[in-house]
């Protein structure tokens, strides 16, 4: 496969729900209980359940995994946390990625990243750049 | 919540231990984002690097209750893989106070236990936010 500079993927969406936050909070040890527990959020301020900012990129990284092919690395991989991914409790939320080529030297690749949910974008300045 | 300043700067904290990475901690993580278990995620790390702060932040006053994550950056100079021994240390590279949110941003090199070599970095910044937000 060859990549030209402004090449656009199909956009890759992930439904996410609070299950899917206790299973990442397992995985990477990440127990802050804003992730789970509704109340405790509440309590310091946020407007519900939040998604772990690294899951929302975790998930990017899949998507341009998606993209590439699963056994390719990811040398740089960099982006800003936004907005919150709320979760409320019961509810599957949208998690949408499209990516775009913005430059290519030599074997790798750089990829830009939009990440939405419910049309708001949740991260910004996403960039990966993808050793071929 | 203690007041912290642009002292902070060069603070540098590490692992006490080595870390292996097992093959099933990867399959572990990469199940939880839908991955193909059989390679490492990119973020993986972030359970090592995130760990690291949450233990020794609290120890100078912050508050890991009010944390959220502001940015995040990866270098990898070569994947991770199930087998590698990890020891790790973390470099505060700077502090701000803007409205009362704290802006604490931590750079966090891997080296191979083996033979030293650099496998990655990581950037993070974290906020804590002040009570009024």
């Amino acid at each position: 496969m060859s990549w030209s500079v402004g090449d656009e993927f199909t956009e890759k969406t992930f439904t996410v729900n609070r299950s899917d936050l206790k299973q990442y909070a397992d995985a990477s040890g990440d127990q802050n209980p804003i992730h789970q527990d509704e109340a405790f959020a509440q309590s310091v301020g946020l407007p519900n359940v939040i998604a772990h900012g690294m899951y929302t990129m975790a998930l990017a990284g899949e998507a341009i995994r998606n993209w590439f092919g699963s056994e390719k690395s990811l040398t740089e991989f960099s982006t800003r946390f936004a907005k919150p991914v709320v979760v409320p409790a019961g509810e599957d939320v949208l998690l949408t990625f499209t990516g775009k080529i913005s430059a290519i030297e030599g074997d790798q690749v750089i990829i830009d990243v939009t990440a939405t949910c419910n049309g708001v974008k949740v991260l910004t300045q996403t960039k990966a750049r993808v050793r071929l | 919540m203690a007041v912290h300043g642009p002292d902070l700067v060069g603070r540098r904290f590490s692992s006490q231990h080595t870390r292996l990475v097992t093959a099933e901690a990867i399959s572990t993580f990469a199940s939880a984002i839908e991955a193909d278990p059989r390679f490492t995620p990119p973020t993986f790390l972030i359970s090592f690097s995130v760990a690291a702060a949450e233990e020794f932040l609290p120890t100078i006053g912050f508050d890991w209750a009010r944390v959220v994550h502001g940015d995040q950056r990866f270098v990898h100079h070569r994947d991770v893989r199930a087998g590698d021994e990890l020891s790790y240390s973390s470099e505060i590279e700077s502090y701000k106070n803007l409205a009362g949110n704290e802006f604490v941003s931590i750079r966090t090199d891997f080296i191979s236990a083996l033979d030293a070599e650099n496998i990655s970095s990581t950037w993070s910044t974290l906020v804590f936010r002040g009570e009024q937000s």
